[in-house]
Formats: structure tokens, C-alpha cells, sequence
């Protein structure tokens, strides 16, 4: 009872249907009866998370898959108390910091320390080191990191950290040096239609070779994605059409409305139209920059050949500005309206 | 006027028996006054002694012979003082000096005293028990509201007066630790002014009618007749205690509740009076008599209205909506009433303040004139920029007759013409309205000449109406609120999409520059904020109308149809925008949230997994499947009919993943596609759970929450402000 996703996820490192040469490395690491730290990253959907489960699997045994939730507090030093929700079995612990904010260090801190300082209890443990697992940890702050690079080294007897982050570039050198490197490539697109054919088989459902390449392109080399976007397709219409549409989450239908307006009309009406829907985005959670990139890819795809450099130009100064700036609204309604301003003069010199 | 009070307490702390007092306060009223000043020193720490000597108290005696003694009518002082009348003044604020002792004096419209009037009226009948026949009274406490100097406590002060009823004012304690060995068991006890004001409250009711008017004392029959009549009181309460301490304003609520829940006969009634601050208040006060209850609501959620100081948030809104409770709001003091009432003090001065037909010198009438349009409706600053043209020009020549165009001249506040200096002394905030409008329409002085062609090509333009630097100064809000709001609204007043363009990169600028600061030294975040905003706002004015932009093809028509003439200022969305983002984000800490999540097959989605991920790739995703009919109910069975799918969570969850209308609307024609979603959701509902008694409600909950979006319940919240307006301000 769960979605697919969830529910076909490989949980031997056996199991895995991808990235083959990898697997046999973090066997062989996993078997040799000492870990280093590790760093695994990779972009989104390409399976971090599946093999760190299969690690912990391969050390501890099938028992280090009883997980449970708990939130635990933590204070700052200026007594505000943060609820950090945080996944724990015998061996291992998981944690997500940037629930924390700024004041992710404390937790960091806090939390090593204590799994530290107790020793593995169940005598039949494999190991006798436990593993703590941190997410997006490119999230974290540069005081974070540095907390991070001292304890990493003060506890190594009996704690070990795995790192789990979309890329390397956040996090500082010192720590990179402490950890093995380890890089989850996203799928190819043919690896992709090959999990979704393994999952719809064991699903007992048949998917038209051209639809799963079309879910597969559409989901960007992301598995997680394509086997959403697969099961929703599924909820929607069973069998599949050869063309039918593949369905896209509805912030990015939303994205292409809001490029449509841009294209269609340029006045500060229209602008103001956009403002609205712009701040339906944010309101929904949806990160700025990613708003920015996905109307900028729209609009490109929408004008001219010769106007298309300078779009990308002006997302590209816009999204700076979004870095420094604070109030997002003001940055992508400044992009909108400077694209409409250079669409609108455009279409007039044309003859 | 220090020493009145001083007197005044003073008397009533030596004992709480009036008779003894009454003799030597008829006798010398002067010498009495001049002795306590003299052993008190200073002025300031004579009432601040005063008041800690006996604490929470004063007791006014108002009846006229009492006031006649202390308070010296200015008829005769000012005849017998009149020569060392101003050494007399130094030092004494003509605002209490000349406070006015009649209903005539008071420098308000008569309706609303009337009004004022009416309900002490009333409430005292009620008091009496006169009229207990009606059953309880609801005359408990009345609430004066307006601005600071629109004479709200004078005017209470003078109707009991006129009415014959006593007042008992509460004062905050100012220093505890400076008070004295008879306060000493307060003094360890942090939040004792709370207790103090409720001792001070039981105390004003247990002791209804005690000793002070007990009139078998008196021997004078006549006398003790008609204080019998008049041996009410009212309390009133001028200084509140510190309500934006959370502990004292509570304590303050249950106090104040306790009292509405005296019966009238049993106790007085209560007069409060609340000063409303110059704030954000002003952009809603159109609507808020109609709409009292959302305006109440804004205040509560967003940030803006956090700077908002009005009735309705100091008074606790239990009691200050409850029948118990009535408001009167006062406004500012109009130039004609106040000019009346400053006319009134000269004439006092000039020392033949019997004869109301006085004529004054044209120079004075001028002055008169320039500080009631000055004083923005602040009664107290009129007087006392009064007293400061005056007092300059009695220095110069004490005693004689005085020279046309001395006065102004020394001062500076006011110049030979009785005309007001640019930058004066009084520059007090301007109204959001004409800020915004100033800023929005950005208006530029007549053309004089046509319009040149400067040497590099670009047009001359005519100087700005209002200085972008002065309108910045005089804000009534901080600067990054003003700046959303200008961001909200300058769409309708642009007439093509490059110069809207142009506006909006200006934009973006500032808030690029005024963020920047804040991240390195928070010392240097006041100067980028500055220059955020300046950029901002001197950006917009000057592409507003530029003729560099015009020529874009589209008329000069403003967007959306409006006239100029009627724009309608809209509230920024941010806020709204920011909170909603901000209750979204709590899901992840909600622990129902994480369950429904888990038992619908992504255990520890909201922990683990990138939130962006989940909110990007994972929501959309899981609403669509959960919602679906027959293979969400497979997937997710033990959802559908648990308790979880009426949740709040759920519903939170839900509206997350759904965003928009878009694919909604191609597939039904409803105007609403989210409720026709959320119509959907609930039939499905219908049909799965219908053992759930919960089902139902929580349907047609979600289907009404869901036909207002988030934006368009806020878009509603439009201020209407005329063209009218602002020319009559920039004049």
C-alpha cells in the first residue's frame, strides 16, 4: 500500500538495476568491515538514497530497515527551541538540517555528539560504529560545516557520517577531504524506461515503448519523477495511449500559463496578471530561482532566434539580483516586465 | 498646571476627609499653590513624587467651588498677574495653563460633545439605578478614540465637571524602586502594575461612596444637597498600563472583563481614552467602521498592521466588541475650531478674557490662521507653538505694544506673513494616502516653456511636483513597507509596458541594494535601506511619464480602464503571500501531516527527502493519485476512510500540491476551478466514507475555503482615495 515509488524500491545493494560498477565498489566497501565517511551526490531521482539505504542494509542487516520518526528539540543558545524531525533505527540515524535553518550547527552539533557518545548497545551488532546520516547537505551553512569538520575527525571510533547532497560545490574543502566521494549519475534515459518496464511488470500493467521513452525524456532523467509520472498517467488513463500526454506537476503547467500571458500581451495590465500568478508560485513553495529558469526556458522556447540570447541574459542578471535581494516578487516581476518590454519593441520593428 | 495637581494630590492624600480642605483652599489659593511648588522643587519631580506618595490616585474634586480654588479662572489671574505674567508662565504649558473649564472652551465640534455627553448621561442614570427597570445597563465603559490632541481627555475632564461627578483617574505608577516606604510591599513584584491597576479598579468600586462625599459632615444643607446629587463618578483611565507586555495585557483583559461583568448600579462607569497612533491605520480607516471584524483580522495576521496602534488593539476585543462597550472616535481638530480656541487663549492673555468680542491684532489673527493649518489637527501643538511665537515676542517687548511681524520673525516658526516656512517647525508624517498617491503620480509643475531638447537628446522635463526625499522623510511607515506598496500599485499608473519596465528594474534594484547590507553588518542595513528605497522611488518617478518610453504604441489610457481621477490603491499581496508560505511550511513540522504522508506510502517523505523535491516532484504527483477515485482507494485504502482524510493537514497538504487553475479550467467550465477540484475531491469522499459523521462538514468546509484563493480575497481589499485629495494637500 504505497505509492510505487516507495513500494518497488530496491532495498539490496543486489537489487539495483543501474550504475552496476558503483554497486560492486560500495559492496566491497560495505563488506570490508570499516567505512570511511562518505559523500554521495548526485542529482535529484538518480538514487542516493536508495543505495545509502542499501549501504546501511549491507552492514547492519535487513534490521537497520525499522525506522521510525521522532522529533526531537533542540535549543539554540538563545533558548529558541527548534522541533527537528528526525529518522532513527538501532543503528543509524537520519537527519534533514536545514529544518533548522541558521541554527543548524546546534543541531549538527548536538546531535553527533550524542550518538557519539554512546556506544553501539546490541552486543550483536555487526560493527561497532553507528552511522549518521545527514540530508541536503549542501544546505548547510559554512558554521555548520565547520562544527561538522571537527567532529567528524574527534569521533571517528565509533560514529561514522554519511553526506547526501545534489553537488559538491557547497560544501567546503575540508570536509570533501574527510569523505570518500562517491557520484550518483542520473539514469539514462533507456536505464529509466527499464526500471518503469521492471516496475510495471511487477505491477502487471504494460507501458507502449513510446510512451515510456516519452515519460522518460519528460521526467528529465529523474526516476523518482518518472515513476510518479508514471502512476499518476496510470491513475489517469489505463491502458496507456501510444500519445498520450505525460503529465507534468501543475507548478510547471502554471509556469507555462504565466510565459504564455508574457507572449501573448504586453501591458502593465498584463503585468499585473502575471504578479498575481507569480505570487501563487511562491505562496505554493516553489523556490524563486526555479520559478525564474522555468519561464525563462519557456519564453525562449516561445520567441525568435535573435531575441533568445538576450532573455537568457536578462534571467541570468535577474537571477543574481534574486540572490541578493529579498523580496523575490520584486525580481521576477522586473524580469517579466523587461521581457515584455524587449518582446513588445521586437515584434514592432518587425514589418 | 503641575502645581494644581500637586495640590490637588496633595490634598487628597493629607486625608480623605474634604472638609478640612476646603477652608484653606478658599482662603489662598495662590499661596498654596506657590508653597507646595516651592518645597517640591522642579515641576517634574514634584507630580512624579506626588503620584508614587500616594499611589494610583487622584482624587479631582470637581465640583465648581473646589475647582474655582484650584484651578484660578484666567479672568482673574490674568487682570491682577498680568505684569509678571510671563515670569509667571515660565515654565508652565499653556496647554494646561489654559485648559479650558467650560463645555463652550472646548475646542471641539459640539455634536461630538453632545455625543460624549450623552453617554456620561446615561451611564450615571444607569449607576443610580434610576432607570434599573430597563434591566442592566450597558453603559460600562466608553472608549475615546483619535488622534493625539483632539481633546479627548479635556473633554471628559470638562463634562464631569459640567455633570458634577468625580473622577478617579489611574496613573501609571512611573518608578517603582524610586517609590517611597509606603509602596514597599510592591516593590518585589515584577508585574505589580497589572495588580496595582486591578486594586486600583477594585478600589474605585468598593469605595463607591465613602467619607469624601459623606454629607453628614456638613453642615451647610444646601450644600450637602446638592453634592448628594452630584456623588458620582466616573473612572477614567488616560495612561494604560503597558499592554505589549503579553503578561500585563492579559491581566489587563481579565481585569477590564471582570468589570463589564459589574452590574451598573453597583459600580461607575469607565471612560478610556486611547491615543491612535499615526500608522497604518490611516489606509484602512475608510473601511473601518463598516468592517471592523476583518480589519481586526488583518491587524492580527500581517506584518504591516503590527505597527498599527489603534482602540481595537489596545483595548482586548472581548471587551471592546462586547455590548458593554461603546467607542467614540474623535478627529483631528478642524483649523476653524482650533483657530477659535486659540483665539480664546490670546484673549485670556491679553488680560480681558471676560469680553469675548476682543479684537486682536491683524498680525495675531495671521498667526492664528498659520498654526490651526500648521498643527494637522493636534490641539496640544497648536497651543504650544502658540505659546512659542508668543513668548519670543513678549521677551522683545514685555509691556509694550507689540510690533507687527515680531513674533513670527523671532521665532522662525511663522513668517511676516503669517505664512508657513517650508520645512517648519511642525513636520509630522504624512497620510500613507498622499504619500503613495505623491510617489505614484508622480506629478511635475506646469510646463512654463515648451518643452526643450537638451544637448545629448533628452527631452527637459519640469521639475517634480514633491521632493522624492521629503516624501521619504515623512513616511508613516517604514521604508520597505512603503515600497511594497508602491510596487503594488504602480502598474495602473503606467502607460506602456517599457516604462513599466523601466519601474520595475528600478525596483529591483533597491531591493538588491537595501538587502545587501543587511547581510553583512546589520550597523550598515539603515543606510541601504535608505538608499533601497530612495532608488526605488526615484526611479519610478523619474520613468513615469518619461518621453523616452512613451511612443510604445499604446495610448495614455492607465491600465485596467481606470480614471485617473479615481485610482484605487490596492493592498500589497507580500504579506498575504508570505504568511500563507509560512503556514504551508509548517506542514513539514505537522506530525498528522508526516502520518498521511507515511500511510500513503512516502514514510519519511517529509524528513528525509529534499523538501524541494517533495514539493516540486512528489506533491503534485501524490495529490493526483490520492485523489483519484478507484486507484487512489487502492493504493491508499486505509487513508480514505480514516480521519486523516478530514484533517487539517490533508487539506493543507492538498492545496500545496494544487496550485492554479490552469489544466482545471480546460477540463471544467466552472469560474472557480479549484473549488470545481475541490468539488470533485468531495464526492469522491461522499461516495468512499460516508460512515464518517465528519465527512460532510469537513466537505463543505474545504469546498467554501477553496473557492477563495489565496489572492483574490486580498485583491478585494481596495482603497478608494480621489484625485481631490491630493491636490488639496499639495497645495
Amino acid at each position: 500500500m504505497a505509492l510505487w515509488v516507495e513500494k518497488h524500491r530496491p532495498a539490496a545493494l543486489d537489487k539495483l538495476s543501474f550504475h552496476s560498477g558503483l554497486t560492486e565498489h560500495l559492496k566491497q566497501l560495505a563488506s570490508s568491515g570499516d567505512l570511511p565517511h562518505l559523500l554521495v551526490y548526485g542529482p535529484t531521482g538518480a538514487g542516493k538514497r536508495t543505495r545509502i539505504a542499501a549501504v546501511l542494509r549491507e552492514i547492519y542487516g535487513p534490521s537497520a530497515e525499522k525506522l521510525k520518526v521522532s522529533q526531537r528539540v533542540f535549543e539554540t543558545p538563545s533558548r529558541r527551541k527548534l522541533d527537528i524531525n528526525i529518522i532513527s533505527s538501532n543503528y543509524h540515524i537520519e537527519v534533514n538540517p536545514s529544518d533548522a535553518g541558521i541554527y543548524d550547527r546546534v543541531v549538527i552539533q548536538d546531535l553527533i555528539k550524542e550518538i557519539a557518545q554512546t556506544q553501539q548497545v546490541a552486543a550483536s551488532s555487526a560493527r561497532k560504529f553507528k552511522i549518521v546520516v545527514i540530508h541536503e547537505a549542501d544546505a548547510l551553512s559554512r558554521d555548520a560545516q565547520h562544527a561538522l569538520r571537527r567532529t567528524m575527525e574527534k569521533y571517528m571510533g565509533n560514529m561514522r557520517v554519511i553526506l547526501c547532497s545534489t553537488s559538491t560545490g557547497k560544501i567546503i574543502g575540508p570536509v570533501q577531504s574527510r569523505c570518500l566521494l562517491v557520484r550518483v549519475a542520473a539514469p539514462s534515459v533507456d536505464e529509466v524506461v527499464d526500471v518503469m518496464n521492471i516496475v510495471a511488470k511487477k505491477e502487471g500493467i504494460s507501458i507502449p515503448p513510446s510512451f515510456a521513452a516519452q515519460i522518460a525524456s519528460g521526467s528529465q532523467r529523474n526516476l523518482h519523477r518518472a515513476l510518479l509520472m508514471l502512476e499518476a498517467s496510470y491513475v489517469r488513463q489505463y491502458p496507456f495511449a501510444e500519445a498520450q500526454d505525460v503529465l507534468l506537476p501543475e507548478w510547471e503547467e502554471y509556469i507555462k500559463v504565466i510565459a504564455a500571458a508574457a507572449l501573448k500581451q504586453q501591458t502593465p495590465a498584463q503585468l499585473l496578471a502575471i504578479r498575481k500568478q507569480l505570487y501563487e508560485l511562491l505562496t505554493h513553495c516553489i523556490p524563486p530561482p526555479t520559478i525564474l529558469k522555468g519561464i525563462a526556458m519557456q519564453l525562449i522556447d516561445g520567441v525568435e532566434e535573435e531575441l533568445k540570447a538576450e532573455i537568457v541574459h536578462q534571467a541570468a542578471f535577474y537571477e543574481h539580483r534574486l540572490q541578493n535581494g529579498q523580496k523575490a516578487i520584486v525580481h521576477l516581476e522586473a524580469f517579466m516586465a523587461k521581457f515584455m518590454s524587449i518582446y513588445k519593441r521586437h515584434l514592432m520593428e518587425l514589418p | 498646571m503641575d502645581s494644581d495637581l500637586e495640590a490637588l494630590i496633595n490634598e487628597c492624600s493629607q486625608s480623605t476627609d474634604s472638609q478640612e480642605l476646603r477652608p484653606v483652599t478658599m482662603a489662598a489659593p495662590t499661596q498654596s499653590l506657590h508653597s507646595s511648588q516651592k518645597s517640591n522643587g522642579s515641576h517634574g519631580n514634584g507630580r512624579r513624587r506626588a503620584i508614587s506618595d500616594r499611589p494610583n490616585f487622584k482624587l479631582a474634586r470637581s465640583n465648581s467651588q473646589a475647582q474655582h480654588v484650584l484651578r484660578p479662572p484666567e479672568a482673574a489671574k490674568c487682570t491682577s498677574d498680568l505684569v509678571n505674567d510671563s515670569a509667571d508662565d515660565r515654565g508652565e504649558v499653556w496647554w494646561q495653563r489654559y485648559e479650558p473649564c467650560s463645555v463652550e472652551e472646548l475646542a471641539l465640534h459640539s455634536a461630538k460633545i453632545a455625543q460624549v455627553k450623552g453617554w456620561l448621561e446615561m451611564a450615571i442614570n444607569a449607576a443610580a439605578g434610576t432607570d434599573s427597570s430597563q434591566g442592566p445597563s450597558i453603559f460600562r465603559i466608553l472608549v475615546l478614540e483619535g488622534p493625539p490632541g483632539a481633546c479627548k481627555s479635556t473633554c471628559v475632564r470638562v463634562l464631569a465637571k459640567e455633570l458634577e461627578l468625580d473622577i478617579v483617574e489611574w496613573i501609571n505608577p512611573l518608578d517603582l524602586r524610586a517609590s517611597t516606604a509606603a509602596q514597599l510591599e510592591m516593590e518585589d513584584d515584577p508585574v505589580s502594575i497589572v495588580r496595582q491597576f486591578e486594586d486600583f479598579l477594585l478600589r474605585a468600586e468598593k469605595y463607591s461612596g465613602l467619607a469624601l462625599y459623606d454629607t453628614a459632615d456638613r453642615h451647610d444643607a444646601e450644600e450637602a444637597k446638592r453634592l448628594a446629587f452630584s456623588r458620582h463618578k466616573i473612572i477614567l483611565v488616560d495612561d494604560l498600563p503597558n499592554i505589549l507586555h503579553r503578561d500585563t495585557r492579559e491581566s489587563f483583559r481579565v481585569a477590564l472583563q471582570r468589570f463589564i461583568s459589574i452590574p451598573a448600579h453597583c459600580s461607575f462607569p469607565m471612560v478610556i481614552v486611547v491615543s491612535e497612533c499615526f500608522g497604518m491605520q490611516q489606509v484602512l480607516e475608510d473601511e473601518a467602521p463598516r468592517q471592523r471584524g476583518r480589519r481586526l483580522h488583518d491587524n492580527a495576521e500581517s506584518n504591516a498592521e503590527a505597527t498599527v496602534w489603534s482602540a481595537s488593539d489596545v483595548i482586548p476585543s472581548v471587551v471592546y466588541n462586547s455590548v458593554f462597550c461603546h467607542s467614540i472616535k474623535f478627529n483631528p481638530v478642524a483649523p476653524t475650531i482650533a483657530t477659535k480656541g486659540l483665539r480664546r487663549i490670546l484673549q485670556l492673555r491679553s488680560g480681558r478674557g471676560s469680553q469675548k468680542s476682543i479684537k486682536l491684532a491683524q498680525q495675531q489673527t495671521d498667526m492664528i490662521k498659520a498654526i490651526s493649518n500648521e498643527c494637522q489637527g493636534d490641539f496640544r501643538l497648536a497651543v504650544t507653538m502658540l505659546q512659542l511665537s508668543q513668548a519670543a515676542a513678549e521677551n522683545t517687548d514685555a509691556g509694550k505694544k507689540r510690533r507687527r511681524g515680531q513674533a513670527g520673525a523671532v521665532t522662525g516658526i511663522i513668517d511676516n506673513n503669517g505664512k508657513q516656512r517650508a520645512g517648519g517647525a511642525c513636520r509630522s508624517a504624512l497620510d500613507m494616502f498622499h504619500a503613495l498617491g505623491k510617489v505614484l503620480y508622480a506629478k511635475r509643475e506646469a510646463t512654463k516653456s515648451s518643452n526643450g531638447v537638451s544637448a545629448d537628446g533628452n527631452m527637459m522635463r519640469e521639475k517634480l511636483e514633491s521632493d522624492p526625499d521629503e516624501i521619504l522623510d515623512r513616511l508613516p511607515v517604514d521604508l520597505s513597507t512603503f515600497g511594497l506598496f508602491v510596487h503594488e500599485n504602480y502598474t495602473d499608473f503606467c502607460s506602456g509596458i517599457d516604462e513599466a519596465a523601466a519601474a520595475a528594474e528600478y525596483f529591483s534594484e533597491g531591493d538588491a541594494l537595501s538587502s545587501s547590507g543587511r547581510s553583512f553588518q546589520s550597523a550598515a542595513s539603515g543606510v541601504a535601506n535608505v538608499y533601497g528605497s530612495m532608488v526605488s522611488v526615484r526611479g519610478y518617478m523619474n520613468a513615469r511619464g518619461n518621453p523616452l518610453y512613451a511612443g510604445d504604441g499604446t495610448t495614455n489610457e492607465p491600465a485596467g480602464g481606470r480614471r485617473w481621477s479615481m485610482a484605487a490603491f490596492r493592498k500589497p499581496l507580500f504579506f498575504e503571500s508570505y504568511k500563507r508560505r509560512a503556514m504551508f511550511g509548517g506542514v513539514w513540522h505537522d506530525p498528522v501531516a508526516t502520518d498521511i504522508l507515511s500511510k500513503s506510502g512516502l514514510p519519511m517523505a517529509l524528513s528525509s527527502a529534499s523538501r524541494q523535491t517533495v514539493v516540486q516532484d512528489v506533491l503534485p504527483y501524490w495529490a493526483q493519485i490520492v485523489s483519484s477515485s478507484q486507484h487512489g482507494a487502492a493504493t491508499v485504502g486505509s487513508l480514505e476512510s480514516s480521519w486523516l482524510r478530514n484533517s487539517a493537514a490533508y487539506n493543507q497538504l492538498m492545496r500545496l500540491a494544487t496550485i492554479g487553475d490552469n489544466r482545471e479550467g480546460t477540463h471544467n467550465d466552472t469560474s472557480s476551478a479549484m473549488a470545481g477540484k475541490w468539488g470533485k475531491l468531495v464526492t469522491v469522499e461522499r461516495g468512499l466514507a460516508t460512515h464518517s459523521p465528519l465527512t460532510a462538514t469537513a466537505a463543505a468546509a474545504a469546498a467554501a475555503a477553496a473557492t477563495a484563493t489565496a489572492t483574490d480575497a486580498l485583491a478585494e481589499l481596495k482603497l478608494v482615495l480621489s484625485d481631490d485629495d491630493i491636490e488639496d494637500f499639495s497645495d
